[in-house]
């Protein structure tokens, strides 16, 4: 098995060892056969806290009775998706949950789901959605309200162009319709029909 | 025609560039008249001080100026540059009021790191600045700082982009507040000498 480890700073850029140690802050990834298996998260030299990358939360018990303050990210692919769940504990007890869903083709994440950890429910609210085009240019990113239906739609490539979802089909000038975009009008669900 | 030249050169051509900017993005185009009667309407409104379509006395405009101002500045954005801008300027028709937060050059680099902070924060809704951000928070991040350099270089920051308060976006926290209920707003930061400083503005 070979063993690779990149440090990078806290965006996630790769950086040198001389830099890392310089910088005082830093992450190391350290790969197994290519992969990815975990990230830990270093300050001074001081290990804070390590990030662990799995394919099933079968390991999650094991690993929480040697790191009780570990994450992990549990990757599950689900027909032209994959979806990354990030559970993060301390001492134990899950603090956070949110769930990425990444379109496999576009390689974009399409939809990110945060959990209340203690009720294990969506906060609708925090739930953002994302419409990209087939050459992978985000058009819109939908905000959603506390009961789950949407609020506001973004147009990130485009300047004073947001609308309200309320004035969808009120709004003459407006010409979107959720005819096409109907997984895109609640916050659930997490995978498109 | 001539009459229309001559009240084009008296109003004055920069201040019509907006709405040249909106026939260039090419989702409306302006007949002369029309644009002749924003210019009316423009002059109205610079007259009166506030965007008479959408606020029933300059005092009622005055009071949200106050609480957009006091909303900006709890998402720590600077608030002594603020302008009235677009369609509320030009026709009691607009379908929203648009808010510009003016920045010079000199902030941008600042604001840019607020942002790129209250991002961070996005991701780590319940779990404290230490623990690691897990690999695909650290890509999708990643990600969104790009979009975000993409706008501040096409001279604006839009304002999903502000970060959140009481978990809140910016236009969810307007809606909250009960700020200028019956009409829609937009607000964006737009930095100075760029592609969408463009006039006819009304500042606060």
């Amino acid at each position: 098995m070979s063993i690779k480890n990149i440090y990078t700073n806290s965006l996630g850029n790769e950086i040198s060892t001389k830099q890392a140690i310089q910088l005082g802050k830093y992450l190391l990834k350290v790969y197994e056969n290519d992969i990815l298996v975990r990230i830990e998260s270093y300050s001074k030299d001081v290990l804070l806290g390590t990030s662990y990358n799995l394919s099933s939360k079968n390991e999650v018990s094991s690993i929480l009775s040697l790191d009780s303050n570990a994450s992990f990210q549990i990757k599950t692919q689900q027909g032209n998706y994959v979806s990354y769940e990030c559970l993060t504990y301390q001492n134990n007890h899950l603090i956070d949950k949110q769930i990425f869903l990444e379109h496999i083709t576009l390689k974009e994440i399409i939809c990110r789901h945060f959990y209340n950890a203690e009720t294990d429910t969506i906060i609708h609210s925090n739930t953002i959605k994302r419409y990209y085009d087939q050459n992978g240019i985000e058009i819109y990113s939908f905000d959603y309200n506390e009961d789950g239906t949407c609020f506001f739609i973004n147009k990130p490539q485009e300047y004073q162009t947001d609308f309200y979802a309320k004035n969808i089909g009120v709004d003459p000038d407006l010409d979107f319709t959720w005819l096409g975009f109907e997984y895109y009008q609640f916050s659930e669900p997490l995978i498109p029909a | 025609m001539r009459q229309r030249i001559d009240r084009i050169a008296r109003v004055g051509v920069r201040e019509n560039a907006h709405a040249a900017r909106v026939r260039q993005r090419g989702d409306k185009t302006i007949v002369a008249s029309a644009l002749e009667s924003q210019m009316d309407y423009w002059i109205t409104v610079k007259n009166e001080k506030y965007p008479i379509g959408k606020f029933a006395s300059l005092e009622d405009c005055n009071d949200f100026k106050d609480e957009i101002t006091s909303l900006i500045k709890d998402f720590g954005l600077p608030t002594n540059d603020i302008r009235f801008q677009g369609s509320s300027l030009r026709t009691a028709l607009a379908n929203d009021v648009d808010i510009a937060i003016f920045i010079t050059e000199d902030q941008v680099g600042n604001i840019r790191k607020r942002i790129i902070d209250e991002l961070q924060k996005e991701y780590l809704v319940n779990s404290s600045i230490n623990s690691p951000l897990i690999q695909k928070q650290i890509e999708d991040f990643e990600k969104t700082v790009k979009k975000i350099d993409e706008q501040i270089a096409n001279g604006f920051i839009k304002n999903r982009q502000f970060g959140k308060r009481n978990n809140l976006t910016f236009m969810q926290n307007k809606y909250e507040r009960g700020i200028l209920p019956n009409h829609d707003l937009d607000i964006s930061i737009i930095i100075k000498k760029q592609g969408f400083d463009t006039p006819p503005y009304l500042k606060f």
